[in-house]
């Protein structure tokens, strides 16, 4: 999918671009809004505001820049207003009420945002560097057991970890600009 | 350079650090600097404020691969709200939005692993005509929880809201609803917590949905959970949880009201299918308020 014509015809207000956007990015925008609210159906309205917003607010979109940076950014108002209404509920509610759900992200906002687009640009970088990351990163394995595991030499192993970590760092210079 | 070569230089071309000397520095691990200039690396980072910008970015790169994959796809049914709203088409869609279990590790991996079908028919015979009885409007029950083995949910009141409805038409027939919430706080562990949710999906069948802070280490057995009353004197397994985020299906004719507490337990692989008498961590199930 060209994704910069995704996004000019999502800027033009084509119904079709809506659906290829929510397609393309509703997984990153859902687990965006259920990491920070740890609520499965409040992560559900969120990401329901978030392509609602989108697509209001489609002309301030501008069509050179990353379509999931620019959602990250509506995603992380719609989160904050979401703990600022559990903020207002756990005010007004009656004394000795238990307050069901956090009034404030578990994490930073910052810490959860980088996890989702790691993991997501992770899962676009495709064999073997994917793998080859996940094995070195999140599941803490030395260079050379991933190398005995993947039959693969250490120098290659490692020339996977230097670009894959460098491709990833890409994603959060594009996000935070 | 070819694609796969390995470069064990510490400065580029240009000066600045290589991507080698760059992962190094953001590992930590010793074994990265081999053949490399750690303390000239070092020098260099203090000094050049454009190869510490990329080293503070690869570290929260490393930082966030060591956290599990926090994706999960879109529920079912979300484009169709959002293309609702919005009086868009829902055949707007390409056929991609439309199968929302194409990313990573979600719920939906655990489900088909779920071990407990079958195991617990006994416990479902026990009370099948317990099953809530369907009844115009929302009923609540209202639970007086006392302090659970160890741990305290207090004298306040656990409400539980039981569905109901007699025209056996939820809120949407397919749309998945929060009914109960838990949050599950550490007994017998120093820190392990959690979230569950009960959830009924819309086709009349319940599932738990459980969010844990860690997981067991495999090789000191698995978390197990389970529903059971204040007493532990009715307790019910889901089965394991093998993930930070499992989905567990409720067995069908439970009578929730009789199980108002989630509990985690610590199991060993001994064959042994009755609760271990450890509770990790544990939590009042309460109503969640639509
Ligand atoms: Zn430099």
């Amino acid at each position: 999918m060209d994704r910069d014509s995704l996004g000019a015809r999502f800027a033009a207000g084509e119904e079709d671009a809506m659906g290829e956007l929510f397609a393309a990015h509703s997984s990153l925008v859902f687990s965006l809004c259920l990491s920070a609210l740890r609520h499965r159906q409040d992560a559900e309205d969120a990401a329901q505001q978030v392509f609602v917003r989108a697509w209001k607010f489609r002309e301030s979109y501008d069509p050179g820049k990353p379509l999931g940076a620019w959602l990250t950014g509506i995603a992380r108002r719609v989160i904050a207003d979401t703990f600022h209404a559990r903020q207002r509920q756990l005010r007004s509610a009656e004394a000795g009420g238990a307050a069901l759900l956090h009034a404030a992200p578990d994490e930073p906002m910052d810490t959860v945002v980088d996890q989702v687009l790691i993991h997501q640009a992770l899962s676009e970088l495709g064999p073997p560097q994917d793998e080859i990351l996940r094995m070195a990163y999140t599941q803490d394995l030395p260079v050379r057991t991933i190398s005995e595991q993947l039959e693969m030499p250490v120098g290659t192993v490692k020339s996977h970890l230097h670009r894959g970590l460098a491709r990833l760092r890409k994603t959060l210079e594009v996000a935070h600009d | 350079m070819t694609e796969a070569q390995y470069s064990d230089e510490t400065f580029t071309s240009d000066g600045h650090l290589t991507e080698a000397a760059l992962t190094a520095a953001a590992s930590g691990s010793s074994d990265d600097w081999d053949g490399l200039d750690q303390r000239a690396a070092q020098n260099h980072v203090e000094q050049c404020s454009l190869c510490a910008a990329h080293l503070g970015r690869t570290k929260r790169v490393i930082t966030a691969l060591a956290a599990p994959s926090p994706m999960e796809a879109a529920p079912e049914g979300l484009w169709d709200r959002v293309a609702q709203e919005l009086q868009i088409s829902s055949a707007a869609s390409s056929s991609t939005a439309l199968s929302p279990h194409n990313t990573g590790d979600g719920i939906d991996a655990d489900k088909d692993s779920n071990p407990t079908d079958g195991r617990f028919s006994t416990v479902q015979q026990l009370h099948p005509q317990l099953r809530p009885r369907r009844s115009a409007g929302a009923r609540w029950l209202t639970i007086f929880a006392a302090a659970a083995a160890g741990v305290v949910v207090g004298a306040a009141a656990v409400t539980w809201w039981l569905q109901s409805g007699q025209d056996e038409q939820p809120p949407s027939a397919d749309a998945p609803t929060v009914v109960g919430d838990a949050v599950l706080e550490p007994v017998a562990s120093d820190d392990l917590t959690g979230q569950a949710q009960m959830v009924d999906r819309g086709d009349g069948e319940l599932e738990l949905r459980v969010d844990l802070s860690a997981t067991a280490d495999p090789a000191d057995g698995y978390f197990e959970v389970w529903l059971r009353d204040e007493d532990a004197n009715r307790l019910m397994s889901l089965g394991a949880a093998t993930a930070e985020s499992t989905t567990l299906q409720v067995p069908a004719g439970i009578d929730l009201s009789q199980y108002p507490i989630v509990d985690v337990s610590h199991e060993h692989f001994d064959g042994d299918p009755t609760h271990s008498g450890t509770t990790l961590a544990a939590g009042p199930m309460e109503g969640v308020d639509e």
